[in-house]
């Protein structure tokens, strides 16, 4: 008889993790702009909440890149990239900008969807705009979208501002300035200023895969006409769109009678991983109690590194560190090793001591550590093992018996010969610089190797060292004009002018000075650019949303070699943070302090975390240099986002993929790379994150 | 969650992927799910059961050709819950015949009470019964679906079982909550009432497996 492997890597799709099976009516509506949309013009629905969309729109002289997330049910923000052919007197134009919406009235059985938006509202301005638009759905067939827009969407029929009743001064839309120092703020005084117009639209949807839009457009297409030689013929805009199984588009269009675009998007729903309970093995069974005879078990031979208990948990990808009997309670100290959720892990230690330890055992204390520190004491009753094992309401039920707290110091005796652990790694690497302002896409490839040593616990000892085989970082021929000391802006000299590099090479020391307070010091080549020392101080209660931590630094500039040579310029940075957790998945952090440059300010983040770890999120600095001394953009800011392996793949497997995108890379408000900063470090096996994967716990 | 940065996002899978390490889980991973129809080797624990002639279940899943596997049972807990562990390391949960939790299969049951239907086929009867499913959704959370099923008796039904045909009543049981609708299978033998085959639905990722006892 053929035995086929069941589910495990049945050609598994990773890259088209977009949703489940099943998931065919996965329709939404995105413009050429890639927000919710018509072709150019918006509509006044959202996307479902949490989704992401990721657009490419192509013309004969335009391409548009999109990423729109639907930040809560009613906000959407997106990031957008575009390239239009000849519009500086012949030479190429690449231009960010960003939109925001937001959802003022939901959609009923009478009334439509209402949304108010801002188009590029924070780049050069070609996108310029601001809009109110309404749309109702009638039937699964037919939506109707209708709107009011100012800027570039009233440049075509457009009429006297109505907001001039409120006050004269809507009527007017101030002159521009768009000189490249200037990009990046805020132009609150052009928002819903000079002419309005009318725009609308309407959608047809034949079946699930194919979509007739069409719409009656207010963007005459000026700075187009006058710089890229369009043509605009009508105002109306058509396009039909195939929708796939999956959720992704492919459209094609007509504008304004002159021009043929074409349109892809993907949609991603991080709530929806492809495995929602992952392919990994099943967990150990959890046997009948056994007697410590029938185990022919006794204290001391569990003490020893290769008991049949530490193999058990071995097994599972697990590493016992230490272990304490007393009584009827066993603690034990361990490393997960395998599960992104620290739940899991959990649960699966619970079952092999229930199945290892005799019978008279009944409680367990399972010390969570990171990085080689405690991070949290979970007690957990053998019997509840065994009452929830298969129950409907198991896993909240085995959430609420179970006690989390503190573990500052362990209260498991260590195992001897433990220590040292040795690591190493080879890998590929790519490392990307995406969207800078003259090439969309640079980036670089090629060999790591990493390894580290802890000699003892909390001490960590690590090195990395690249070859890049290949790769197009170094051909950015845009050097520096800042005014500031060049701590980012001359990266690409970093590129240029290194082979083999000193990734990072350090010794960090991890270490609980009392209750709720956890400490890390870091010496060496902390990152690229900079090497010194870093030391950290982190506040954090196991089961409370604040935290709040203090960092000092003092670094010294790295040759642009990356080997072990230093530049002169030194300098004393730090932050004093405060983290919070809003509780359904926001996160919001605040760092106060002293940036790289020596410009003091506060950098403000939030991200969205869905329970799976999947997370996006923008953050933006302010610093004492003036918007004119940071030049291009004003002030530093950007969206980041990182993609756990689990989502993608269904194994598990720790850690993922991310990036941090910024629309320009310069010198004011930056922040030193230091790697393991505490938080990120400690918080998987608090209270809030087990919560939010407790569902792994029985599996 | 760590993250490697900073890196690019397909080819980034790919590169932490083919990595070679100390770590052997991180080395396999990428021929493990390349390889597709991975080699299996049996699980010890499995096969110790096997041997000591444990009841044995044939499963299928019906979603995908050629995809099947044996389970053994190898513990029952004291509110007769039974554990049965595959040959490649997937769990199921079961109670006289029928799926109460899958581990493993990628979108799987946490548990299930189909108690009512249950005890339909052991009495032979029609009825409307209610069944409960709690599922591990996308986002680690256990999400809990009620269903509203009928119970229907089809038609006698010879099954071979190999050694011996087992002379059955065939049961319908069509379940539909809002959004969800699926039907299970039940072959009840005369005489003992035990599911001597099944075909039972386990989430919309899974689908439906497939199962029938082998007579030992």
């Amino acid at each position: 008889m053929t035995i086929s492997r069941f589910f495990i890597g049945l050609g598994m799709g990773i890259f088209c993790a977009t949703g489940p099976a099943g998931a065919t009516d996965l329709r939404f509506s995105a413009s050429s702009y890639g927000t919710p949309g018509l072709i150019d013009m918006p509509t006044g629905s959202p996307w479902p909440d949490g989704m992401l969309g990721l657009s490419s729109v192509l013309t004969k002289d335009m391409q548009k890149y999109t990423l729109t997330f639907q930040i809560t049910p009613r906000i959407f923000g997106s990031f957008r990239y575009s390239i239009l052919n000849g519009y500086d007197a012949g030479e190429n134009r690449y231009d960010r900008s960003f939109d925001f919406g937001y959802l003022l009235m939901e959609e009923t059985q009478y009334r439509p969807a209402l949304s108010i938006g801002l188009r590029d509202f924070g780049g050069t301005g070609i996108y310029g705009s601001e809009y109110i638009a309404a749309t109702k759905t009638f039937g699964d067939q037919l939506t109707l979208t209708g709107g009011i827009g100012w800027g570039r969407l009233a440049s075509y029929g457009g009429f006297t501002n109505p907001l001039g009743i409120i006050d004269d001064s809507f009527e007017t839309r101030p002159i521009q300035d768009v000189s490249i120092n200037n990009t990046g703020r805020l132009d609150i005084k052009q928002w819903f200023h000079g002419d309005a117009a009318f725009f609308g639209g309407v959608e047809y949807r034949f079946n699930p895969r194919l979509t007739l839009k069409a719409e009656y457009s207010s963007d005459a297409y000026e700075r187009e006409t006058l710089k890229m030689g369009f043509d605009h013929k009508t105002p109306f805009n058509a396009s039909l769109t195939y929708g796939f199984k999956n959720g992704a588009e492919v459209s094609v269009y007509a504008l304004h009678g002159s021009e043929i675009g074409i349109r892809g998007s993907i949609p991603i729903t991080p709530q929806k991983p492809k495995y929602p309970s992952g392919i990994e093995e099943a967990p150990p069974t959890l046997m009948p109690r056994q007697t410590q005879a029938a185990l022919s078990w006794d204290a001391n031979s569990v003490r020893q590194k290769n008991s049949s208990l530490s193999i058990a948990l071995k097994d599972q990808g697990l590493t016992l560190e230490g272990i304490t009997i007393e009584g009827d309670t066993a603690t034990v100290r361990f490393v997960n090793g395998r599960y992104p959720a620290e739940a899991q892990a959990l649960g699966r230690a619970a079952r092999v001591l229930a199945n290892q330890l005799p019978a008279d055992i009944t409680t367990f204390r399972l010390e969570a550590m990171a990085n080689g520190v405690t991070t949290s004491r979970t007690t957990l009753r053998r019997s509840d093992l065994e009452s929830l094992e298969y129950d409907l309401d198991g896993s909240w039920r085995s959430f609420a018996r179970a006690d989390f707290e503190d573990a500052a110091h362990s209260e498991a005796a260590p195992i001897a010969g433990i220590y040292p652990k040795f690591n190493w790694r080879i890998t590929p690497y790519l490392d990307p610089s995406l969207f800078d302002p003259d090439n969309p896409v640079r980036a670089d490839f090629g060999v790591q190797a990493a390894a580290s040593l802890e000699p003892a616990r909390g001490l960590v000892f690590s090195a990395a060292v690249r070859q890049p085989v290949a790769g197009n970082l170094d051909t950015s021929t845009r050097p520096s004009n800042s005014v500031l000391p060049h701590v980012r802006t001359d990266s690409a000299e970093y590129a240029k002018q290194s082979d083999l590099e000193i990734k990072y090479l350090t010794a960090e020391y991890f270490f609980r000075p009392g209750k709720n307070l956890y400490g890390r010091a870091t010496v060496g080549y902390l990152e690229t650019m900079y090497g010194g020392v870093s030391g950290e101080v982190l506040w954090k209660p196991v089961n409370g949303p604040l935290a709040l931590g203090a960092e000092l630094n003092y670094v010294k500039k790295r040759d642009f070699d990356q080997m072990f040579g230093f530049q002169d310029y030194d300098i004393v940075t730090g932050h004093a943070s405060a983290y919070y957790d809003f509780g359904g998945g926001y996160l919001g952090q605040l760092d106060v302090g002293r940036y790289l440059a020596g410009d003091y300010g506060a950098t403000f983040s939030v991200d969205r975390e869905f329970d799976n770890g999947f997370r996006v999120g923008a953050f933006f600095t302010l610093t004492d240099v003036s918007f004119d001394d940071f030049g291009e953009g004003s002030f530093d800011k950007g969206i980041r986002f990182s993609v756990p392996v689990d989502w993608l793949t269904g194994a598990a497997t720790q850690g993922g993929y991310g990036t941090t995108i910024r629309p320009v890379v310069r010198d004011g408000g930056a922040r030193l790379d230091v790697r393991n900063r505490l938080y990120d470090v400690v918080r998987n096996s608090h209270t809030s994150e087990l919560e939010d994967r407790w569902g792994k716990f029985w599996r | 969650m760590t993250v490697l940065r900073p890196l690019g996002f397909m080819f980034a899978l790919l590169a932490g992927l083919s990595a070679c390490s100390s770590d052997a889980e991180k080395s396999n991973l990428l021929k493990e799910l390349v390889s597709g129809q991975g080699e299996v080797v049996p699980d010890p624990t499995f096969l110790a059961y096997e041997q000591a002639g444990a009841p044995t279940y044939l499963v299928s899943l019906e979603a995908k050709k050629q995809a099947y596997t044996i389970f053994v049972r190898q513990t029952t807990n004291a509110k007769g819950e039974e554990t049965w562990i595959s040959l490649d390391k997937l769990s199921l949960g079961m109670k006289n015949g029928m799926i109460i939790a899958t581990r493993g299969m990628g979108g799987d049951q946490l548990a299930g009470d189909p108690s009512q239907t249950l005890a339909a086929l052991k009495a032979g009867r029609n009825e409307v019964t209610e069944r409960f499913v709690t599922l591990l959704n996308g986002e680690s959370q256990a999400e809990t679906l009620a269903f509203r099923c009928e119970v229907e008796r089809q038609r006698q039904a010879d099954v071979d079982l190999g050694p011996y045909t087992a002379d059955t009543d065939l049961f319908y049981e069509t379940c539909r909550n809002g959004q969800i609708r699926f039907r299970n299978l039940f072959w009840v033998e005369r005489g003992s009432r035990n599911l001597v085959q099944s075909r039972q639905w386990i989430s919309e990722t899974v689908g439906t497996l497939a199962l029938r006892a082998v007579p030992r």
